[in-house]
């Protein structure tokens, strides 16, 4: 899988990303650790607040519901106790998205891997702290057969498609973070289509690896 | 980072008595607009990236086919989205609007679809029936002053760049058909006027009194004010033109009291922003339209001679 990637663009953030996985462009802010308001204030945690707005029009449901996941998700790995009482504000903006017309089923997946893929950079961009690495793979399943990374056509014609996280410790695929599957799959499929993912991440991870060592030396390029 | 917006009273003195000695901290003009970076979409229509200065902004135009309001049965819709969120600096909150983004909002709404600047009666299919709705997703990515102008000046870029798809009414207008951009050109919206803000923030460098007694007019006017001008202001006004010479919007909401022939003086010097911006429009689209032209070897597809 290919992506692309440019992180530090925004200035009144902490931490930015902007990423291009197919056809699905995304832009991701992380602000914090910051005083919450009064009622996000956790005692003894961070709080999270995520908003994820839409390409086209202005949030709904959708976005809810793509945003309950991503809490899900980075709330296991974000390390809450190292900020209590604070708050870490995460603003996801689609710029680009697959857009389905009227009558075709909408489809959240492939946006929901950018997303998550995304805001893995935007988090290390801030310097937040995470437990463990992530990365995430949209799959669809055609007779059996997986594509990585499908475009609309390809989910229109899948029988099933996913969306699954690993977290990544020592450049190994640890444990699923998120599993989201729709459609119709035998459980032997599933269990194949899991042990695949996670080579296919684990792929992925070198890449982030790659760009964050980049990026790390380019930052401090001024040190010797 | 916090969400603290205030400016230390060094930052504050360092600025106003750098522009009692007429500098500006970015070393602009006081009548200098920051120039605009533009990125055009290849891929669809309508969608734009503006970098104006470090202030960053997406638009996207989007069209969908819907029933029009009863009392108005020849006019397509026209929306603007123009929601801020917390991406572009920390102080605007996602939940609730403040004043600031309420303000902005409605001037943008005012400068373009108040003004008429989109040809409505043009978006009609069947009447009372069918219509576009043309909906505008103005998104802020990245604040350092002056959202107006340049949420305004992207909103126009982006509907020049926005093409919606070709339709044809078979069935004795029962039934439309509406074409794929691939199997046919899709059309151009009709844009009647391109309607400029442009922002003037204002700084009174002697005492209140005499300003308010409107003794002296020895204030001083930033066009195109950046985040730390923004904050320190004293009032500000932003006046909406087109290229024709027309008055579209006078905003002024309250700030020091100034002079009318300021004003003015102001609206005279602003003709030839607006004549430039409204030409930098024209000027990329129309590259942008040849590159697309030849990059889909349209020129194989004409038929009959040039005329």
């Amino acid at each position: 899988m290919t992506f692309q990637v440019r992180t530090s663009l925004l200035e009144n953030v902490d931490g930015s990303a902007e990423l291009q996985i197919g056809n699905t462009k995304v832009i991701t802010s992380v602000t914090g650790p910051i005083e919450p308001k009064a009622r996000q204030d956790l005692p003894n945690q961070a709080s999270l607040e995520i908003v994820i707005r839409p390409a086209v029009d202005l949030a709904s449901t959708r976005e809810k519901l793509l945003e309950d996941k991503l809490r899900s998700l980075l709330q296991s790995i974000i390390v809450r106790y190292k900020y209590p009482r604070q708050l870490i504000q995460i603003v996801v903006q689609f710029l680009v998205s697959d857009t389905s017309s009227e009558g075709e089923i909408d489809y959240t997946s492939n946006e929901l891997n950018a997303a998550i893929n995304c805001c893995y950079f935007a988090l290390i961009d801030a310097g937040v702290a995470l437990s463990a690495s992530f990365a995430s793979l949209s799959i669809s399943l055609n007779d059996g057969k997986a594509t990585y990374n499908p475009s609309l056509v390809d989910l229109n014609k899948s029988d099933s498609h996913h969306v699954i996280c690993f977290n990544i410790v020592k450049g190994k695929a640890d444990k699923i973070l998120l599993l989201e599957s729709q459609g119709d799959i035998e459980e032997e499929e599933l269990f194949t289509m899991i042990s695949n993912a996670v080579s296919e991440c684990e792929v992925i991870h070198q890449q982030q690896r790659k760009f964050i060592k980049e990026k790390v030396d380019n930052d401090y390029v001024w040190k010797q | 980072m916090s969400k603290n917006i205030e400016v230390s009273t060094n930052e504050k003195t360092y600025f106003l008595e750098a522009l009692k000695s007429g500098i500006r901290l970015d070393s602009r003009a006081f009548d200098e607009i920051r120039q605009p970076e533009i990125t055009l979409s290849k891929k669809e229509y309508g969608y734009v990236e503006l970098d104006w200065g470090t202030t960053k902004l997406a638009v996207r135009v989007s069209a969908e086919i819907r029933k029009p309001y009863e009392d108005r049965p020849f006019e397509g819709l026209f929306m603007i989205n123009c929601e801020i969120s917390s991406m572009s600096w920390p102080h605007f909150d996602n939940q609730k609007n403040s004043n600031d983004e309420v303000l902005i909002a409605r001037i943008i709404e005012k400068a373009i679809r108040r003004s008429n600047s989109l040809d409505l009666e043009s978006l009609c299919i069947i009447a009372g029936e069918k219509v576009w709705c043309i909906t505008v997703d103005l998104n802020f990515l990245n604040y350092d002053g002056n959202f107006i102008d340049a949420g305004c000046f992207g909103v126009m870029l982006a509907l020049h760049h926005f093409k919606k798809p070709d339709i044809s009414i078979v069935n004795g207008g029962e039934d439309i058909i509406v074409h794929d951009v691939n199997e046919r050109q899709p059309v151009p919206l009709s844009v009647l006027h391109v309607p400029v803000c442009l922002t003037y923030s204002f700084y009174n460098p002697g005492n209140k009194e005499s300003n308010l007694k409107g003794e002296d007019d020895d204030e001083i006017y930033l066009l195109d004010a950046n985040l730390l001008e923004e904050q320190n202001r004293e009032g500000s006004i932003v006046i909406t033109l087109n290229k024709n010479r027309e008055l579209i919007q006078l905003s002024k909401n309250g700030g020091i009291p100034i002079n009318a022939n300021v004003l003015l003086e102001l609206s005279f010097k602003s003709m030839k922003i607006v004549d430039r911006l409204t030409e930098k429009i024209k000027e990329v689209i129309k590259k942008h339209e040849a590159e697309r032209y030849e990059e889909l070897n349209l020129r194989l597809l004409e038929v009959g001679a040039d005329r």
